[in-house]
């Protein structure tokens, strides 16, 4: 398999963003929790349907990003369905997370952000 | 989990059917279960609010992963196939494929046209006539007039200084006379605006050239003023130098003080004044038959008022009520002008003076026409699915080739937004030239069409274009997503064809429904064939097939009314010289046409219980009934043929039975006010035993009685 360089993808958008760090953090997932999570690190700002989120997590999946995994043991829900992220996809998160600390880190971005920033 | 919630659950279930094929298998569960968790997290409003998002977000996702997959097709190197890249193939593929099936072509093309081209001509119709035919003034939707449209000018002039809730009333009436626009210049017969002087102000309209009509106008011993329209001052070249020079109207000079802008004709639809002049200027115009206008027993003048700002219609009608109350306690003379006073929008008199007529016939106009462009729109959607079907193994092999349903189903778009585009050109073009063709129509009452001017709206046009696109788009796309599934080894087998039992269902759904609308317009044009073969069929008790009917127009007499009255006796020799000729009369009304004369009259030694009635008055000179060939029912025909010796009443079977339905007419001495005299209140016409009465339905649409005078 040719070497893939995960920049190519960058820079991801929120939503893939919030759900590839909800399933890097607490994975694997089913779509509730991940649409919890990414609520709950959002502060409510970041929130989806489940057509939009199974839209994007199908997209992830062929992209390689993410990949379905059997439910937990203590599962009751059987229609549940679990994701998780890829060692390619965490690769690319961390790319992402790189490209936003150095955007942080730089003193005019911080200057515009203010003191509370 | 209760009952409801379940409901709930299976509603979602049933309702990811939406979803593409493929694409419920392989997160359908676990979309639902993501709704169940929410559901269960929510309370009662929550609830209701994540309902309307899962019907919102299931049909945002079932039309996304149709068109665009999941989100677009990754090509190597990063680059995305979105539905944005390749138009310009697929506009050639189109056009091919237009070029190759002409027949098609035509009749999709031909379908869309006549369906099209209906609902732009009624639709431009209904929108200059209706909706928005007041054309050149500020505001016209705050315009409203007062009805009933008959009012003598001093009570015009007591609405404008009493209502509050109207910032201005002005009166208006279009004459006919003769204008002669310069020195030597042949008088030709034009309507004239004979308007209050604050008519413009009232309006909203700003002057051309020069000014408009100002209230120093209408002052007793003012000049003569005229203001031009915009279309006479085109006709004179646009000079400047118009301004201050003399037109005369009926024989009378007017000093032209202004134009009007371009694009302000009046208030009527089919009648634009050439000129404007005040009120108090027709005393000098009118040659000699009115008196004064200024007489509060000639209810002649229609009043355009402007709701102030924050005056409702209602609260206008309330106080207009007040008012014509005041006026007819100061004035009982005006108390017949004055016994169903209103106010309606000024649009909605623009074409229809009387009122009433016009919105159920457009309204039936665009019922129909809405229609016959369902009925095009079932047709074509026919067409383009019966054509999917011959091209179901073409679609089979592109999408073995590797074209995505979102591929297939733009190309559809492509060539079928081109077919619109076609049906459209060729509708407009229809609809141009009915419009044209209805311009050119002879109505009865001599209504001119054309000096409306219709033309197809722009609106219109593109609402009918966005209903077509809708139906092609509905109609032709669907078989394009359903022949992305076709596999590619039936592609290149013989058992391509056919579509499917969800495209025989749909093919027969468009079919019925086809012919349900058809039945519906077939069964509506035979009762309006039927209502017009009923019409002409009316006993009338009289053959109009034999009459030939001459219009005179006594103002190209300028002010002599006994030279008009010899050339008209003149002519009436000289046609009944002619050989065929039986018999030639005059009258003021001529039967089966729309013109009306009403007057109130009272029946000698009769006491009215409420207010004195009025009728539809026709005077006639002598020999009418032999030269029309209207018989008498009852009666001396002797007397009312040859020289007018005396005043003769002539009554319809309608108002005999309506005014003496126990006993005969004749003998009668009616009261009637004459139009020609000067206002003396009740002057009896004597009409003794000399009485008559004639079949009613001589006149087009005569619903109240008609007497008729000589």
């Amino acid at each position: 398999m040719p070497r893939r360089d995960p920049e190519a993808l960058l820079p991801l958008k929120p939503k893939p963003f919030h759900i590839l760090l909800a399933l890097e953090e607490g994975g694997p997932l089913h779509g509730y929790a991940i649409n919890k999570s990414m609520g709950e690190r959002s502060g409510g700002t970041v929130s989806m349907d489940p057509g939009g989120l199974y839209r994007l997590i199908a997209r992830l999946e062929r992209d390689g990003l993410l990949g379905r995994t059997e439910a937990p043991p203590d599962e009751t829900d059987e229609r549940r369905q679990y994701v998780d992220i890829t060692d390619w996809g965490r690769a690319v998160l961390r790319a992402e997370a790189r490209r936003i600390a150095g955007l942080a880190a730089l003193p005019s971005v911080r200057d515009l952000a203010g003191p509370g920033a | 989990m209760s009952s409801a919630s379940e409901f709930v659950m299976r509603l979602y279930r049933a309702a990811s059917g939406l979803l593409p094929r493929g694409f419920p298998d392989d997160y359908g569960a676990g979309m639902e279960a993501m709704f169940r968790d929410e559901w269960r997290a929510r309370t009662r409003v929550g609830r209701v609010v994540l309902v309307g998002r899962a019907a919102a977000d299931l049909v945002w996702t079932a039309i996304t992963v149709r068109v665009l997959g999941t989100h677009g097709t990754r090509l190597e190197g990063g680059t995305t196939m979105t539905m944005w890249t390749g138009w310009g193939m697929d506009l050639r593929t189109s056009l091919r494929a237009l070029a190759r099936a002409p027949l098609f072509t035509g009749s999709a093309a031909l379908s869309l046209a006549l369906g099209f081209g209906g609902v732009a001509t009624v639709y431009a119709l209904a929108d200059q006539m209706l909706l928005d035919p007041i054309e050149g003034v500020r505001d016209a939707d705050a315009l409203v007039e007062l009805t009933p449209a008959g009012l003598p000018y001093p009570v015009v002039q007591d609405y404008q200084r009493a209502m509050r809730t109207l910032s201005g009333v002005a009166a208006h009436r279009a004459r006919t006379a003769a204008l002669e626009l310069g020195p030597g210049a042949d008088p030709r017969p034009v309507p004239v605006g004979v308007v209050s002087a604050n008519y413009f102000d009232v309006l909203g309209v700003s002057p051309e050239r020069g000014r408009l009509l100002t209230p120093s106008d209408s002052l007793q011993g003012a000049p003569l003023v005229a203001v031009l329209s915009h279309a006479i001052w085109t006709e004179l070249g646009r000079r400047d130098d118009v301004i201050g020079t003399d037109v005369r109207i009926n024989g009378a000079a007017f000093r032209v003080v202004g134009v009007a802008p371009a694009g302000f004709s009046g208030l009527r639809l089919w009648t634009h004044p050439a000129v404007f002049i005040p009120v108090e200027g027709w005393n000098a115009a009118s040659l000699g038959r009115t008196p004064t206008v200024d007489r509060r027993g000639w209810g002649w003048m229609a009043a355009v008022a402007r709701l102030a700002p924050g005056a409702s219609v209602a609260a206008a009608v309330e106080e207009v009520r007040d008012v014509a109350e005041q006026i007819v306690t100061a004035h009982p003379e005006n108390e017949a002008d004055l016994a169903q006073v209103g106010v309606v929008p000024a649009r909605l008199r623009a074409a229809d003076e009387a009122g009433g007529a016009l919105p159920p016939l457009l309204l039936a106009l665009g019922g129909m026409a809405l229609l016959a462009l369902l009925a095009a729109a079932a047709n074509v959607a026919n067409l383009l699915l019966s054509r999917a079907t011959r091209r179901a193994r073409e679609l089979s092999v592109r999408a073995a080739l590797g074209a995505g349903r979102a591929r297939l189903a733009r190309l559809a778009m492509v060539e079928y937004g081109l077919l619109v585009a076609l049906g459209a050109a060729l509708g407009l073009g229809l609809s141009v030239v009915a419009l044209r063709a209805l311009g050119a129509m002879p109505l009865p009452g001599g209504i001119r069409i054309d000096v409306a001017g219709f033309r197809p709206d722009p609106f219109y046009l593109t609402a009918a274009c966005l209903l077509l696109l809708l139906v092609v788009a509905v109609a032709g796309i669907a078989p394009a997503l359903a022949s992305g599934r076709v596999s590619s080894s039936l592609a290149m087998s013989d058992r391509s064809g056919g579509g499917g039992p969800r495209g025989g269902r749909l093919r027969a759904g468009l079919a019925a429904l086809q012919v349900g609308v058809s039945v519906v317009l077939l069964a509506g044009t035979l009762l309006f064939g039927q209502s017009i073969v009923r019409a002409l069929g009316v006993d009338l008790r009289f053959t109009p097939e034999q009459l030939a009917v001459v219009r005179i127009d006594a103002s190209l007499f300028r002010d002599d009314r006994a030279a008009a009255s010899s050339a008209v006796s003149r002519l009436l020799e000289q046609i009944r010289e002619q050989p065929g000729v039986d018999a030639a009369s005059w009258s003021t009304v001529a039967p089966l046409t729309q013109d009306r004369e009403t007057e109130t009259f009272d029946i000698v030694g009769r006491a009215w219980p409420d207010r004195r009635p009025s009728v539809e008055i026709n005077a006639v000179g002598g020999d009418f009934f032999e030269a029309s060939g209207i018989p008498l029912v009852s009666g001396n025909a002797e007397a009312v043929a040859g020289p007018v010796r005396t005043p003769t009443v002539v009554v319809t079977e309608s108002m005999a039975r309506r005014y003496w339905p126990d006993e005969s007419p004749v003998g009668a001495t009616l009261a009637i006010m004459a139009r020609s005299s000067r206002w003396r209140p009740w002057r009896p016409t004597r009409a003794s035993t000399d009485s008559a009465v004639t079949p009613g339905r001589w006149s087009s649409a005569c619903s109240p009685p008609c007497p008729r005078l000589r």
